[in-house]
């Protein structure tokens, strides 16, 4: 899988890349039981300090989306994290956050349901 | 051949080739770099970064070519290597003076311009790079057995031949084929040679280890193509490599069998082996670097699928020294690309970077106090 990372964003790194990693799984780009390279393959790869690659990982691993494998590294899991109400919480959080941006900008229902579903479309699992 | 015209001639032919390798370098590096500075892929046909590179070229031969010419009739006519070895640096540290000063004109420019600087500094990576590059993109370590089976014949044939060695050895040999120099007959003899064998192939493997190991550069204007260029760049000099490391212990066999007196070549031909090797070894390395280019740059593509995407980030600052020695500590990578030039570079923010660096100044100064001793 391609990703970007950008070194001027107000995101931190580890959690670009964690998100990068997400939207991978998504997408189908990186397939259950595929394992990631390896902290330092990774760190280096970017140009990044191992630390942010092992936070990301760990991130990953207490979300249920990798395992660590002692000999394969970070591997994608075969069954993915549920949906817990928790999670559930903290994503509508986010949401609203998003919508209401969305909605001070002038930006119409209809279109962002459009949007929204545009990029559902993209992400197989979801349906 | 007289001893003046050797060394006259030789001082000769590494100035060219280093005069020439410099200005050939100019449109071997990758297309967003140039003068050892990033810019846009599109932004190298700019005319005036044009006007720079032909200005580079020009003052290359216009100061170059004369300081040859000079330069060699003086080591023709002291004959002197101490006079020989501070010409060669002198001039190599005069054309880096001159690509220094254009790396400069590069930046100004640059920064006129306000190339490169935009609110996103992205890079990007393919994950499965690093998975490709072991299985199949690079040959196999165990190539490396070669050079160490010939290492130990020659260590057997040396046991075998040592007891009918005289007790003064010759062991060195001058350009036009008198012995200039002997060691009484000692066991050293018979590791000597294969010891040397040893230690060059031992860089040569970490050079060939190094390859795998540096640091995967895409370009954002089409990723997947910059990764099989990538991909092309590391192969091709994996191999060369192996062959050059195999030819070198071949070459080192010749001498060892020499110095043991197993063989009894005459000097003409003892010449052409080690001159024809040397040769060929530039001469293909020349030729690799012209057709592949920095990163398979010069590779051709028939660019079919554009994915344009444009993703820069301007590392320039971790550049130091007209963009000669990369210094990033917060990157773990080793082995990066060289920004001018073909090849790889170290990192001077790491640990083993910093390790390699004093290790190769070290070994320099060394070679130099050796062959200054020796001229005494």
């Amino acid at each position: 899988m391609l990703l970007k990372i950008d070194f001027e964003s107000e995101l931190p790194i580890y959690e670009q890349l964690k998100r990068k990693i997400i939207i991978g799984i998504a997408s189908g780009e990186l397939r259950p039981g595929e394992s990631l390279p390896s902290v330092r393959q990774m760190g280096e790869d970017i140009g990044i300090n191992l630390h942010t690659v092992n936070k990301t990982y760990n991130n990953l691993r207490s979300e249920g989306y990798v395992s660590i494998d002692r000999r394969k590294g970070a591997v994608i899991n075969e069954r993915l994290p549920e949906f817990t109400d928790e999670i559930k919480e903290n994503l509508i959080e986010e949401m609203n956050y998003i919508i209401a941006d969305f909605a001070c900008r002038g930006f119409k229902e209809e279109a962002f349901l459009k949007l929204c579903s545009k990029i559902f479309m993209g992400y197989g699992r979801g349906k | 051949m007289a001893e003046n015209i050797f060394l006259a001639g030789s001082a000769a032919f590494v100035m060219l080739i280093s005069l020439v390798l410099q200005v050939l370098t100019l449109n071997l590096t990758r297309k967003n770099i140039y003068l050892g500075v990033r810019i846009l892929e599109e932004g190298r046909e700019n005319k005036e970064l044009r006007t720079l590179g032909n200005g580079f070229v020009k003052t290359n031969f216009i100061i170059g070519l004369p300081m040859i010419i000079l330069l060699t009739f003086i080591i023709y006519t002291l004959n002197n290597i101490m006079v020989y070895l501070g010409s060669i640096f002198g001039f190599l540290i005069i054309i880096f003076f001159i690509y220094y000063y254009y790396n400069n004109k590069v930046k100004i420019l640059k920064e006129k311009n306000n190339w490169l600087n935009t609110k996103k500094q992205e890079i990007i990576i393919d994950t499965n790079f690093s998975k490709e590059k072991t299985s199949k993109a690079l040959p196999s370590s165990w190539w490396f057995i070669i050079p160490i089976v010939i290492l130990i014949i020659n260590i057997i044939i040396n046991i075998h031949y040592y007891p009918f060695l005289p007790d003064r050895v010759p062991t060195h040999w001058g350009a036009n084929g008198q012995i200039n120099g002997y060691q009484n007959k000692a066991p050293i003899l018979i590791f000597e040679m294969p010891l040397i064998c040893l230690f060059l192939t031992v860089v040569m493997f970490i050079s060939f280890k190094s390859i795998g190991w540096a640091k995967q550069e895409l370009s954002g204007t089409n990723p997947e193509e910059s990764k099989e260029r990538n991909r092309i760049f590391r192969r091709t000099w994996s191999i060369f490599i192996i062959i050059g490391t195999i030819a070198l212990n071949l070459l080192m066999t010749l001498g060892n069998l020499q110095i043991m007196q197993v063989s009894n070549l005459n000097s003409k031909a003892s010449m052409i082996f080690i001159l024809g090797f040397s040769l060929i070894f530039i001469a293909s390395s020349i030729f690799l670097s012209v057709k592949v280019g920095q990163g398979g740059s010069k590779l051709k593509f028939n660019t079919s699928k554009k994915q344009s995407s444009i993703c820069n980030r301007d590392d320039d600052k971790y550049w130091l020294f007209a963009n000669t020695i990369f210094y990033n500590p917060e990157d773990p990578a080793v082995f990066v690309e060289k920004r001018f030039g073909i090849g790889w570079t170290v990192n001077a923010g790491t640990t083993a970077g910093k390790v390699i660096y004093a290790g190769t100044i070290l070994l320099l100064l060394v070679t130099i106090g050796i062959s200054c001793m020796s001229a005494l």
